[in-house]
């Protein structure tokens, strides 16, 4: 069977979906290829299994649409020729996973037996053969309570259960690991402290006091500065006041290959939301996120488990991606003083969940565990929130069962599913207190969902009386699925609490 | 037309039209290749280059060496069209070169025309440009075709019919805007006006 995998947006976008191509690929008789943005053929000899790279260079085919001396035509005819040889291919199945109308017209136009993922039909309907992708294209980018993580949307609508992030160390990686000349010994903690948008760094002065703390705490341990050679010149000053500090801090701008050596070879990697954070999950280092800005943790937190993540509590958090900062100083980014991150980074080392939660419940910063749950799905949970975490786990089960079908068979998996939120909640509470709060609670929001939707979807004949004057069929039959929906999900959260409810009286 | 062949620095030979230098007289191989690198846009994902000024063709040299693309030359004096001919040895499968003294002989040429009914860039070699600058532009916006008639002619080559009549205003700034907008493009192939949409969301 031959596939084709989109990923058209950027490097930490591509790493994502990693664990997709790693288990389509593995499965027997499967050819995988892959799609990209061309930046991203630089992390081609990490990722193991794909047959072929296509590339397209989206900024070029922008470049000719707008200079006057291309022709208009160079940018069509180019586009055209790149997706013709690829549909010549003629692949079994190809998946979107860039999710933008720039690709959903090119799954549009490419010609295969079967799509999966957003992609517009030739009578210009937007189509996503899955729950999964529809799930994805109504909450991308809504602020919505809870969300799920993208790996894992992409996951499930592959039919994957596991998440293989395995990534090949090359020759080129650890010789520029070598050239860093580390020391045996004492721990190596890795910063990478720029991202690509200013809103989701965190200041200079504040990486500087981290790591003068962490190294005041261990005089044994040594840094690595990480970045790209873009970012040379930042890091370099950031390197000099370490060095005035006393701080032993290396410099290393390196390529993919070698930040992964580099990694493999770190105990924790400090980071933004960068992709060298995803990179990450590909290595044994341990990781601390800072989800500062536009950074949403819930939807590309780090993957790995028992990695720690830590946000401000700032109201404004996370904002959006394409608006600037609305407050007059960056208040996430205060709120995280290099202190508190400091000792979050020491007990994050000697793994003592509790001191982070009590600093958790009294500090002005969340901080979240990741975790793979027994359904196998991801969650952040937030560490001085049961409730959340409660919900979260319940949210995730739900949607696993409602996009899968799973509760229409005659013996639904209600029971199965419920025995795994139980022995999530046990790992993750470890005292019985608390571990089923707010079960009551959360029911009784569930009912007011379902007498709210009702009520909605009872107001007119067709369904939904529309707020503007113009009545858009598609958009009230969106809406009548969206409250449809809401109301299958809550029908299968009760039955879900109802199960647990009973596991913990039997419990007692 | 007197045409003058000259040494320069460097040892290569260089040609003087009309008291102009067609390259450079110190490194005529270096010129060339800085010219290469500053246009370096699609060069390497078009199946044609087509090159307006035969110059003293080391242009056309580095273009071979830095591409696999067919070389389409246009050169509107024909004694400068042979001269560069006798100067080189350019291989005869891969580079061709056109004597083309209008736009109206440049829509007859058969080559040009199969050219653009495939991927192609064109670009000016400035040295050759200079002095003869009213067919060199009128040539250049035939074939980057930013304005109707220019865009319905290479339209027509691959089959697609007329462009819309409304598009004829605001000659020479046609964007995939427009072209989305166009009767052609909604009436044509639907997969084709698929293309279009995808082009236009990057340029939003």
């Amino acid at each position: 069977m031959k596939i084709l995998v989109v990923s058209l947006l950027r490097l930490g976008d591509f790493i994502q979906t990693v664990p997709v191509i790693n288990g389509l690929a593995r499965k027997p008789g499967v050819e995988l290829d892959v799609l990209v943005h061309k930046p991203t053929l630089q992390l081609a000899p990490l990722v193991r299994n794909v047959r072929k790279w296509w590339s397209l260079d989206r900024d070029e085919l922008q470049e000719g649409l707008g200079r006057a001396d291309i022709p208009m035509m160079t940018s069509i005819h180019v586009l055209r020729e790149t997706l013709d040889e690829v549909s010549a291919t003629e692949y079994d199945l190809v998946i979107n996973l860039t999710h933008t109308r720039f690709s959903g017209y090119l799954l549009g136009y490419i010609r295969a037996k079967e799509k999966l993922g957003m992609h517009v039909d030739e009578f210009n309907r937007v189509r996503f053969n899955s729950p999964w992708f529809r799930y994805l294209d109504r909450h991308a980018k809504n602020p919505v309570p809870d969300v799920l993580n993208y790996s894992d949307i992409f996951l499930q609508a592959c039919g994957l259960e596991h998440a293989d992030w395995e990534m090949r160390p090359t020759a080129q990686g650890m010789s520029e690991l070598a050239a860093l000349s580390l020391p045996d010994c004492g721990a190596l903690i890795v910063g990478q402290t720029l991202t690509s948008d200013a809103k989701k760094n965190w200041s200079s002065q504040s990486w500087t006091q981290l790591f003068h703390e962490l190294y005041v705490h261990d005089k044994n341990r040594h840094f690595v500065l990480l970045g790209a050679p873009s970012e040379q010149e930042r890091l370099t000053d950031q390197i000099e006041r370490l060095r005035l500090m006393g701080v032993p801090a290396r410099l290393g701008i390196m390529s993919l290959d070698g930040a992964l050596a580099l990694l493999n070879r770190a105990d924790l990697l400090i980071t933004g939301d960068t992709s060298i954070k995803h990179l990450a999950n590909a290595s044994r280092a341990r990781v601390v996120e800072l989800s500062l800005g536009s950074s949403d943790f819930r939807r590309t937190g780090v993957f790995k488990s028992e990695s720690l993540i830590l946000a401000s509590r700032a109201e404004c958090a996370p904002c959006a991606h394409s608006s600037q900062c609305s407050q007059d100083t960056h208040l996430c980014g205060e709120n995280l003083s290099p202190q508190l991150v400091a000792e979050a980074c020491e007990n994050f080392l000697k793994s003592d969940w509790s001191a982070l939660t009590m600093a958790a419940q009294h500090g002005k910063f969340k901080a979240m565990r990741t975790r793979r749950l027994h359904s196998g799905m991801w969650l952040a949970s937030d560490l001085s929130d049961q409730k959340s975490v409660v919900q979260g786990l319940l949210n995730r089960s739900t949607w696993k069962l409602l996009f899968n079908q799973e509760h229409r068979r005659p013996l639904a998996a209600i029971g199965s599913e419920s025995v795994l939120i139980k022995e999530d909640l046990r790992e993750l509470f470890p005292t019985s207190f608390g571990r089923f709060a707010g079960l009551d609670f959360i029911e009784q929001e569930i009912e007011e969902v379902r007498i709210s939707s009702e009520h909605q979807l009872a107001r007119s004949p067709i369904g939904i009386r529309p707020d503007s004057k113009t009545v858009s069929i598609t958009e009230i039959r969106e809406k009548q699925v969206d409250l449809g929906e809401k109301l299958e999900l809550g029908e299968i959260k009760k039955k879900l609490i109802r199960s647990l409810k009973s596991q913990s009286m039997e419990n007692l | 037309m007197l045409i003058e062949q000259l040494v320069a620095k460097n040892g290569d030979s260089v040609l003087r039209v009309k008291g102009r230098l067609l390259a450079s007289r110190f490194d005529p191989r270096k010129e060339a290749t800085d010219w290469v690198a500053r246009r370096l846009s699609f060069i390497d994902k078009v199946k044609t280059l087509i090159i307006l000024g035969a110059g003293s063709g080391y242009h056309i040299f580095e273009l071979m060496v830095r591409t696999r693309a067919e070389i389409l030359v246009l050169e509107p004096s024909l004694d400068l069209f042979e001269v560069v001919q006798r100067l080189h040895t350019f291989d005869s499968s891969r580079v061709r070169f056109e004597n083309v003294q209008s736009a109206k002989g440049l829509r007859a040429t058969a080559s040009v025309r199969q050219a653009v009914k495939e991927s192609f860039r064109v670009l000016v070699h400035p040295s050759s440009r200079s002095g003869r600058e009213k067919i060199f532009d009128e040539l250049q916006a035939q074939l980057i075709a930013r304005d109707w008639g220019s865009l319905t002619w290479q339209w027509k080559l691959q089959g697609l019919g007329d462009l819309a009549e409304t598009l004829r205003v605001d000659a020479g700034k046609l964007t995939i805007y427009d072209l989305e907008q166009t009767e052609l493009v909604q009436n044509s192939v639907e997969r084709e006006r698929l293309l279009i949409k995808a082009l236009r969301e990057l340029v939003k």
